[in-house]
């Protein structure tokens, strides 16, 4: 069977572990962008009637189920990934918005104390990560959110989660105070 | 968003009634569930439909230590930041009560004593909507499932083994058995501290000695290798001068201590 841009994009995608950006793809096939950005339209088409989508992440493409199909995997598996506690999301919400940060602004920011359990959880999920110390006495570790967490959660990068949790929690605080005094 | 407490039927109860006696350990398993002072405090807030601008201190802080008591009655470990906002609250209610000074244009305006709190709770608020939208995402592994194609040839292929080769692998290493030998130690014949005495005896001071004078030829190559151990060493004692016009030229010895 011969070998075109199509067939060299989908080998590629398919047996990758992780989302594979363009300059990955370039590197690999010596084609060039216009070729592969066609390959990559010609491919989102051919497998959708496979219960699969080609979807672009972190600013990189993956093939996965497609999003109407999850249940029938979901079924297949038959056991979900543990729901995250409500310290373990809190705690993710405040890295992913205000990163680099440390425990200690963490704590204020929820009040109470950040069980070193919700750390670690985060840091082995691979979501987390301290990157760099603050400069202030005692050198706090700072932490920072991983490509990983983007890849996990669909998102194309940064810059994006961090917009939308700034718009949720500005509308949080608005609706907050509107929905308080109506009554 | 309002917090849901309990659902009976149909009813939606978002506080419990006045009247209602809840057993104690439903009453634990819902104080337990809040994240600290801060989800204790605009749970009240929301139950009271209070304006989180303009909050009623004095009411706030009479329900939120209401509440720590019930806690502590129920033996729930309660972390020192409960009480730490408990004190600070009751702060507040009192610089509340303190009569305003009098405003005048050269003042500043005095601070709302309830900014600060404000402000958190907002904070808080805030974060507790957004952790809600993060566990409302899609997730890898739990909805969302990468799909993936087997590769084979990522394994190294694998060479050709034959049970001929096999067998005269094995003979091999049984004859080499053979031949293998536990390494011997010997010990030292030749002393060094001996030849270094010897050295010292044969010496005559300020007269040079060839080197060879001073060799063995039974102790053969290890008594040349101790003698030279011994000359370096009185040299570096400085009992001893050692002199070579050129490299691999006769040594000559001489003593000078």
């Amino acid at each position: 069977m011969k070998s075109t841009p199509l067939s060299q994009v989908s080998a590629i995608l398919f047996a990758a572990e992780s989302p594979v950006d363009l300059a990955q793809l370039q590197q690999a096939t010596d084609l060039d962008a216009e070729t592969l950005h066609t390959a990559l339209n010609q491919l989102a088409e051919y497998v959708a009637p496979l219960g699969l989508e080609l979807v672009k992440v972190a600013e990189k493409w993956r093939i996965q189920v497609r999003a109407d199909h999850g249940q029938w995997v979901q079924r297949a598996v038959g056991k979900k990934a543990p729901r995250l506690s409500r310290a373990q999301l809190e705690t993710l919400a405040i890295i992913a918005h205000k990163q680099p940060v440390t425990r200690a602004e963490i704590e204020h920011i929820r009040g109470v104390a950040v069980a070193s359990g919700v750390l670690q959880a985060l840091q082995q999920y691979g979501w987390v990560r301290t990157h760099g110390h603050k400069a202030v006495p005692g050198r706090p570790a700072l932490w920072v959110t991983t490509p990983k967490l983007l890849e996990d959660l669909g998102l194309e990068n940064r810059a994006q989660l961090q917009q939308q949790l700034e718009q949720i929690i500005q509308q949080a605080q608005r609706t907050f105070h509107e929905e308080q005094t109506q009554h | 968003m309002s917090e849901v407490l309990a659902r009976v039927g149909d009813e939606i109860l978002e506080a419990p009634p006045e009247d209602l006696y809840i057993p104690p350990d439903a009453l634990r398993v819902m104080l337990n569930r809040f994240e600290g002072p801060l989800d204790l405090l605009l749970w009240l807030i929301r139950k009271n439909r209070f304006d989180i601008l303009d909050i009623p201190i004095a009411d706030i802080a009479r329900q939120y230590d209401h509440y720590i008591e019930l806690m502590q009655a129920l033996d729930i470990e309660l972390a020192a930041e409960y009480l730490f906002m408990a004190a600070w609250l009751a702060e507040i209610k009192s610089r509340m009560l303190l009569p305003k000074p009098e405003l005048d244009e050269l003042m500043p305006e005095t601070e709302d004593p309830r900014a600060e709190l404000m402000q958190r709770l907002l904070a808080y608020e805030g974060y507790r909507q957004a952790a809600q939208w993060l566990d409302s995402l899609n997730r890898t592994g739990r909805d969302i499932w990468p799909a993936q194609a087997w590769l084979d040839t990522f394994e190294e292929p694998q060479p050709d083994l034959s049970l001929n080769a096999l067998l005269s692998a094995m003979g091999h290493v049984a004859l080499r058995q053979q031949w293998h030998q536990a390494h011997a130690l010997v010990a030292e014949n030749i002393d060094l501290d001996d030849k270094l005495s010897l050295l010292k005896q044969r010496l005559p001071l300020n007269q040079p000695m060839p080197f060879e004078h001073l060799l063995d030829p039974a102790e053969g190559r290890l008594g040349v290798a101790v003698t030279f151990m011994a000359l370096l060493e009185l040299a570096r004692q400085k009992v001893i001068q050692v002199v070579q016009d050129q490299p691999f030229s006769p040594i000559t010895l001489v003593r000078i201590a």
